[in-house]
């Protein structure tokens, strides 16, 4: 009896009209054409700041934006240091420095590799050696 | 940056440039001078200066120095060797030795020797050059 009992209460919990009842009493709305006609009509006692209606004040204010607008066009950009400060300048210029310095290095090796090289050495127990590169 | 990509492709490109350019080798003359049979001791006192001359693909002319002019072994009667280098790569060498008694003059010509010899470019080609027979010398 008790378990048929417990079944009938949870087909009732379970229901969607107990439901929306239940959300009902939770939120504290009304649904239905009977609640919008409960809604009450609110009139704004004092002026909005933010949207203000007085041509004078919004005048003043689109002034104030063109002003603002203006002074941030004057600004002076930022051009942050010169090139020479920045440590980019200084790789480079070195990394062409040393580039240049191995080009002039090896191209004086290969041209003076190319115009014979370095002559072989006098032989032992010759009466000199002559010609050219001695 | 493709221009400074350029640039240094091409200088470094630049080696390999001058290199395609050609390449000299040194080659080199072994030379064996000697003396004929004429030379005694004797003739041999009164060598005062070698002169070579190099005539051919390249041309050259240098003096022996003073020792080595004048250590020469009179039992086999061998002056000594030298070597000659040249950047020439073909053609014929020309070597001259001439022997003066007192001064490098024509009137002082105690003998010449000559021996010509191919150019093996960037190796060493040996070769033998004798002075054959024994001339006047210096007038009295």
């Amino acid at each position: 009896m008790g378990v048929v009992v417990m079944g009938v209460v949870a087909i009732l919990l379970s229901s969607p009209v107990t439901l929306a009842a239940g959300a009902g009493e939770q939120t504290g709305e009304l649904g239905g054409a009977q609640g919008e006609k409960a809604k009450p009509q609110y009139t704004l006692q004092a002026a909005d700041p933010d949207n203000p209606t007085d041509p004078e004040v919004v005048a003043a204010k689109k002034k104030a934006a063109l002003e603002a607008e203006l002074a941030k066009k004057k600004k002076p950009v930022e051009e942050g240091p010169p090139f020479y400060q920045k440590w980019q300048f200084w790789a480079i210029a070195g990394g062409v420095l040393v580039g240049l310095a191995g080009a002039i290095y090896a191209t004086t090796k290969i041209v003076h590799s190319v115009n014979g090289g370095d002559v072989a050495p006098c032989p032992m127990g010759y009466k000199g050696c002559f010609g050219e590169g001695r | 940056m493709k221009r400074l990509v350029s640039r240094a492709l091409f200088l470094s490109l630049l080696p390999l440039a001058v290199a395609s350019q050609g390449c000299s080798t040194y080659s080199y003359f072994d030379i064996d001078m000697k003396l004929g049979v004429d030379f005694n001791i004797v003739a041999i006192g009164r060598i005062n200066s070698c002169h070579m001359f190099v005539t051919g693909a390249a041309t050259d002319d240098f003096t022996l120095s003073y020792s080595a002019c004048h250590t020469i072994d009179t039992a086999a009667r061998d002056i000594g060797k030298i070597q000659y280098s040249t950047l020439a790569d073909s053609g014929n060498l020309t070597f001259t030795l001439v022997l003066f008694e007192r001064m490098e003059s024509e009137a002082c010509k105690l003998g010449t020797g000559a021996v010509t010899l191919g150019i093996d470019s960037g190796k060493t080609v040996a070769g033998t050059l004798t002075v054959p027979t024994l001339e006047a010398g210096c007038p009295q």
